[in-house]
């Protein structure tokens, strides 16, 4: 009782001081937490293993907390791995002190140190950003100056790349501007939207290689624009990377070189854009030794496919091939009125994205510098999907649709003479609404192919019991190898507050976010998450 | 080094009541929270969120989704069948800032103009005022009232959210 006792009353008087803190406008401390563990247990028909080293049980965590008072701000994230999940990288291992920043503004200015984020045009020569789901933080430790008006905004900044709980030895520099042209010249017609922006980042980084002569310092220089007139629109960006030897180029001593462009119209109830990336040799990284897809990236290589979501369509996504790619990629988005006999009474989504992307032509041997723009015969990845969406009347949706994806292993996996899979999945999403705010909803989902692992069959179904709580039961089924990988699960959701507790089996695949791909292993085993936020 | 140490019955009594003690002063002002924060419109212009916030004299949902998020297409297609009767019978707009990176955010335009949505859409393309709002996952959807106070806040969507978000509305409109 002493305890209890003792606990509340310093409870309390935090709780006070927090109150007054907050009435007078003196500070206000805000953060969130995350916690996704698994217990594994071993499956050798599912080819689900425990973690290396035998254990049982993974957690991965983190504790955000950022206290904001005047014009400052001041942020910190305590991380835990113990030890991470199962497809992380094992270096995670431990606890500690992932992020921690001060930041001070003064009217057009902003001054921050400590680790931050940024992200300079699409990121072709910068961006430093935290995805947890890969295990991803690359957030830059050090400082940023940035300035702010309506015509241009400026970042100076310079930092280490965080790496794990340690940061890459190698030391980053970069000056960013982005420069409104509508802002600086008042007079131009108000249709017409003009934006151009310029980055120049460098590296530096001791030669510890052992190979003479590699230059210690490299630079990407980018420059960019956007136009935009009524529906249409035009972007651009060039990157310009010096020599720059790493593991991931075999040491070349090739410039690199990317190019961005994205061109559209759209207007109410249609849209199109067709996007063209090329790159060549732009892996820009902060330490050359490293093989890590996942730590020492300074820039950032969004992938020019499209981003699927459906469980079957995920079993063969694209990772971006830094060292060289060259892909187109169009979107088509419709809209059939409401009131029309194919646009009932709500209106009907159709969808549809194209892509391609292939590899470089070169006029010499593969590793000779690449024909500016020029597709090579290779095939890295082709995706095709068609995607219906339709609320038939207040208590059903649906969503249905197809995708095609041909996928080289050979390059996406790097398993010589592994060859092609030529895939065919469709699939169907229907959600309907019950009284009292429930609702069931199921997905069905069916993958042809004659490749690899052969064909799949995806199974799911959800109810919901109230605005809280909610249970599914899936199954994914190889059936060519007969092998179930099924699912359940409850998950209660209260405000900014999420859980969720499942029994999962897992088949081993490819996890992507952004092109940026990990590789999870088969699981087995109780899963428990939990989100919140303050 | 709090791992470090065995968790003792007392300690998490203590965690326990801090916790409930962030959830009594969870009270935020958008305008604040969202200082120093720049996003871009769908025309490319850079603006500050929290001025943005500060113009609007209205209630606000707040909801950030993406393009590759399939809960969060439900919610914000539910929200702009009702869209109408939000605006003028109950002074709200939407604002729904797209957390897609620049692999997608060029999708964005086409994609809200394909589906017709007549929402404030936003670009947070490095996840900053996702960040700043201590966003997790999304969809994540805030209400705010008149003063700007977050009233409301709720993680993930499920089918019927939508009509918890129009009792607290008119309770704000009483």
């Amino acid at each position: 009782m002493r305890l209890l006792t003792k606990a509340l009353l310093i409870a309390a008087i935090i709780c006070a001081q927090h109150l007054v803190i907050a009435q007078n406008d003196k500070g206000r401390l805000t953060g969130d937490f995350y916690a996704t563990s698994q217990y594994y247990q071993a499956n050798e028909a599912l080819g689900a293993t425990l973690l290396p080293g035998g254990e049982r049980v993974g957690v991965n965590t983190a504790l955000n907390l950022n206290y904001d008072w005047k014009n400052l701000t001041a942020g910190l994230r305590y991380e835990a791995y113990l030890p991470p999940l199962l497809g992380f990288e094992r270096r995670l291992d431990g606890h500690g002190i992932g992020n921690v920043f001060l930041s001070y503004r003064l009217k057009s200015f902003e001054l921050t140190v400590g680790n931050f984020y940024e992200q300079f045009g699409s990121g072709l020569s910068l961006r430093s950003y935290y995805e947890p789901q890969l295990g991803l933080d690359n957030s830059l430790f050090g400082a940023r100056l940035k300035y702010y008006s309506d015509a241009v905004n400026l970042t100076l900044l310079t930092g280490k790349n965080r790496s794990y709980f340690d940061k890459d030895d190698s030391n980053i520099l970069a000056l960013n501007a982005d420069v409104s042209i509508n802002s600086l010249f008042k007079n131009i017609n108000e249709n017409l939207i003009v934006d151009i922006g310029a980055s120049i980042v460098r590296k530096t980084e001791d030669n510890t290689t052992g190979i003479p002569d590699i230059s210690e310092s490299s630079d990407i220089i980018s420059l960019r624009g956007d136009v935009q007139l009524s529906g249409f629109l035009f972007g651009l960006e060039y990157a310009r990377k010096g020599e720059e030897p790493h593991t991931l180029n075999q040491f070349t001593d090739k410039n690199g070189r990317g190019f961005f462009l994205s061109t559209g119209y759209s207007t109410k109830g249609f849209g199109v854009n067709v996007y063209w990336k090329f790159i060549e040799n732009m892996f820009f990284r902060s330490d050359r030794e490293s093989s890590s897809n996942i730590t020492s990236g300074i820039n950032y290589l969004p992938p020019n496919s499209n981003i699927n979501t459906y469980r079957l369509t995920t079993l063969y996504p694209y990772a971006t091939q830094g060292n060289g790619e060259n892909g187109v990629n169009v979107d088509v988005f419709y809209n059939i009125k409401k009131g029309t006999a194919l646009g009932g009474k709500y209106g009907t989504k159709l969808a549809s994205d194209f892509s391609i992307i292939k590899g470089l032509k070169t006029d010499g041997p593969p590793e000779d510098p690449a024909r500016f723009l020029s597709f090579s015969d290779s095939t890295y990845y082709a995706n095709w999907n068609l995607e219906i969406t339709k609320r038939v009347n207040k208590k059903l949706r649906y969503v249905a649709g197809w995708s095609y994806i041909k996928y080289n292993r050979d390059v996406i996996e790097g398993i010589p003479r592994s060859g092609f899979v030529n895939s065919l999945t469709f699939f169907t999403d229907i959600t309907f609404r019950l009284p009292k705010r429930r609702f069931i909803r199921t997905e069905l989902q069916h993958l042809s192919t004659k490749q690899h692992l052969g064909n799949w069959a995806f199974g799911l179904v959800e109810y919901g019991w109230s605005s809280n709580l909610s249970t599914y039961i899936s199954d994914e089924w190889n059936y060519d190898s007969s092998v179930h990988y099924y699912s359940l699960g409850l998950n209660y959701r209260k405000g900014p507050t999420s859980v969720g507790i499942s029994y999962v089996r897992e088949r081993s695949g490819l996890i992507c976010v952004g092109g940026v791909c990990r590789f999870v292993p088969a699981s087995n085993g109780f899963r428990l998450q939990v989100n919140t936020s303050f | 080094m709090l791992l470090t140490k065995p968790l003792n019955f007392n300690r998490i009594l203590l965690l326990f009541s801090l916790l409930l003690c962030t959830q009594i002063a969870s009270a935020q002002d958008i305008v604040k929270a969202s200082e120093g924060v720049q996003l871009k419109t769908l025309q490319g212009k850079s603006v500050s969120f929290s001025e943005l916030a500060k113009a609007d004299k209205g209630i606000k949902i707040i909801s950030f989704w993406a393009t590759w998020c399939k809960p969060c297409i439900q919610e914000l297609e539910y929200l702009n069948d009702i869209y109408d009767e939000l605006q003028d019978d109950m002074n709200v707009t939407v604002y729904a800032v797209s957390i897609d990176d620049s692999r997608s955010a060029k999708r964005v335009r086409p994609f809200t103009n394909g589906k017709n949505w007549a929402f404030e859409i936003l670009l947070d393309e490095n996840s900053l005022l996702k960040r700043k709002l201590n966003v997790l996952n999304v969809p994540h959807t805030f209400i705010v009232d008149e003063n700007n106070e977050i009233v409301y806040q709720h993680t993930s969507y499920v089918p019927g959210d939508e009509e918890k978000y129009l009792e607290i509305i008119e309770g704000l409109n009483k």
